[in-house]
């Protein structure tokens, strides 16, 4: 157990400083820099240290996180989602609880243009917040498909911290994009389920309205004018992915001035517009890049102390099934999810996680899956769920206790999905080799 | 002076801004001119990743001073204020000096490169000091940025004191 001593305080000492409200990035190059200075000395691994920093960030991988980012940002600031809202609002039909429907389909619809988490959720609070209290719809069929809905960014590409998780993982992009679509749609399919059998047996819960008829060639009007044209930037992130003909760095160069181009298309492409979304996406994207250069070190640190080494052949000689220690990663991701942020989570786990994993013969990339349905659940679990946060502001007089108590179902079908994944990996797998281009 | 001071990290935040957007356009263009014109452009790799490197450092210091850079406080939300106050400033302190140190040795590593001609490996290769030099600036900007926090802190103003809008709004802008 030679281990357990450097792995304790470099764990220890990195919660330690982060728990003082240091920057997460520069906690970690606190816990690099001691651990170099301790181990190999002053000097020359110092400039090694900061080399490293380069090379982890001077990447052609990481160009879709900006990329994805501003896709989102843009989408927010030109309010094209409205439009989308309101053709998907004409096909929702007469369903028990049809505003919390069109909140998630929504959600998901934003999810494919988006790779903001939080511009997806605040873009569907904005926009059916509003008209959801207005209906007397109640607290989990109102903030909850919200949160929910806006969470689906990180599963449906362009997903900006898929792309965080691959790279610190050291995996495949393409194949963790890909990967996480039918897991992400399956997120959405609990959700309508939950919601219509909410409001099917307590129709209080999400009181009927008369909904205008709409014709069906009104609808289809609509269909072509508001919503189709967005599938054009959907096919420049998936669809090229999918036939092969550009990696996710060209992919998200091409959504990225897809979503320009659309904008422009519908007239509301603006100078203020583009300077406000590149700074959006320049702001979240230097957060992301710090945290990343900084971290860099923290794997090498810990396999250079013996540490890595010593927990996997602790985990790989223990008397335990397989399955126990993914369900014990899982849950350990959880628990972390209730205090700390996303990328912070991953730099931790992942690099004692993937060894482990892959040593236990699974694939990584049904693991990453895990990892982002475990981690986007974590955006609405208390006490800190980074959701929970904005609904609390978005609606002052809702107590944390009821935004809690909302986001519970929803947390409950991410589970529901996580165990179906853990029984049948070949959801990922198998579809997988399916979709990615031979 | 710190008018100038300010000025100069606003500019080269807006700087990292036009690099993303030089970066969306560059690789457009290389697809299009592989798929199109099959004639790709052949620099564009290493242009992305010396501009994002840029990205990155003309921000850091001016995220630093937006109070942009994500933090874990659970703890000091829930301990009296003068403690609370107290522990923010021992983390902008450390924060200050690491990156300080980081700095120092990043432009040591410079000169060392400089002096020996070492070039980055690629197809059009630069002299590697510029790398080095590129994120000793952003490490010692975000170190003096960190200074002003303290200053500020020891002040006993800050930002934090906002209302719960506000609080939401740090939330959620720097989030992915």
């Amino acid at each position: 157990m030679d281990w357990l001593l450097p792995l304790s305080a470099i764990l220890g000492g990195l919660l330690f400083v982060m728990a003082l409200g240091m920057p997460v990035a520069f906690a970690f190059l606190l816990v690099n820099v001691l651990g170099i200075v301790i181990l190999q000395g002053v000097g020359g691994p110092l400039q090694q240290l900061v080399l490293s920093m380069i090379s982890s960030v001077a990447s052609f991988a990481l160009v879709p996180i900006p990329l994805f980012v501003f896709m989102g940002v843009v989408l927010w600031y030109s309010k094209l989602g409205q439009q989308a809202v309101d053709a998907i609002d004409q096909w929702v039909g007469r369903l028990p609880g049809r505003l919390s429907l069109l909140t998630i389909a929504s959600g998901s619809v934003f999810s494919a243009l988006s790779g903001s988490t939080m511009a997806n959720t605040a873009m569907l609070g904005t926009m059916l917040l509003p008209e959801l209290r207005r209906r007397g719809y109640a607290r989990d069929l109102s903030i909850g498909p919200i949160m929910a809905g806006g969470g689906l960014a990180m599963m449906i590409p362009p997903s900006a911290l898929a792309v965080i998780l691959a790279s610190i993982a050291k995996l495949s992009i393409a194949k963790i994009l890909l990967a996480a679509i039918i897991p992400g749609l399956m997120m959405a399919l609990f959700y309508a389920i939950y919601i219509i059998g909410r409001s099917a047996l307590y129709p209080e819960a999400a009181p009927a309205y008369e909904v205008k008829g709409v014709r069906w060639g009104e609808r289809l009007h609509t269909l072509a004018r508001d919503l189709l044209p967005l599938g054009f930037i959907v096919f420049s992130v998936t669809g090229l992915m999918v036939l092969g003909v550009g990696t996710p760095t060209e992919a998200a160069a091409l959504g990225a001035l897809s979503s320009i181009a659309l904008v422009a298309f519908y007239r509301r492409l603006t100078w203020g517009l583009l300077r406000a979304a590149l700074l959006d996406s320049m702001r979240i994207s230097v957060m992301t890049f710090t945290i990343m250069a900084a971290a860099i070190g923290f794997s090498q640190i810990l396999a250079y102390s013996g540490a890595t080494k010593g927990l996997l052949d602790t985990v790989m000689s223990a008397n335990v099934a397989p399955i126990l220690l993914i369900i014990a990663t899982q849950l350990i991701v959880l628990v972390l999810g209730c205090f700390m942020e996303q990328i912070a989570i991953m730099l931790i786990t992942l690099p004692i996680f993937v060894p482990i994993v892959i040593g236990l013969g699974y694939d990584p990339i049904w693991f990453a899956v895990l990892m982002l349905v475990n981690l986007e659940t974590a955006l609405m679990t208390p006490p800190f769920g980074l959701l929970l946060v904005v609904m609390k502001g978005v609606t002052p007089e809702t107590t944390f206790g009821q935004i809690y108590t909302a986001a519970t179902p929803y947390v409950v079908c991410n589970l529901a999905v996580m165990a179906i994944l853990i029984v049948f990996p070949q959801i990922v797998t198998d579809l997988l080799v399916l979709v990615l281009p031979k | 002076m710190i008018w100038v001071y300010n000025r100069l990290l606003d500019t080269l935040a807006f700087v990292a801004a036009l690099l993303i957007f030089a970066i969306m356009l560059g690789v457009g263009a290389d697809v299009a001119g592989r798929y199109i014109f099959a004639r790709p452009l052949v620099w564009i790799h290493e242009f992305t990743e010396y501009s994002l490197l840029c990205v990155l450092s003309f921000g850091m210091a001016w995220l630093v001073r937006e109070r942009g850079h994500v933090a874990i406080e659970i703890l000091v939300d829930s301990v009296p204020v003068p403690l609370a106050n107290a522990m923010k400033i021992v983390s902008a302190m450390i924060a200050c000096a690491i990156s300080a140190a980081l700095g120092y040795w990043a432009m040591v590593a410079a000169v060392g490169d400089y002096q020996r001609g070492i070039e980055t490996y690629g197809i059009y290769p630069i002299p590697r000091f510029l790398l080095f030099a590129v994120i000793a600036v952003g490490l010692i900007l975000t170190a003096v940025e960190f200074a002003r926090v303290v200053v500020v802190l020891w002040r006993g103003g800050d930002k934090a004191k906002r209302n719960d809008l506000g609080d939401v709004e740090d939330k959620i802008q720097p989030s992915v």
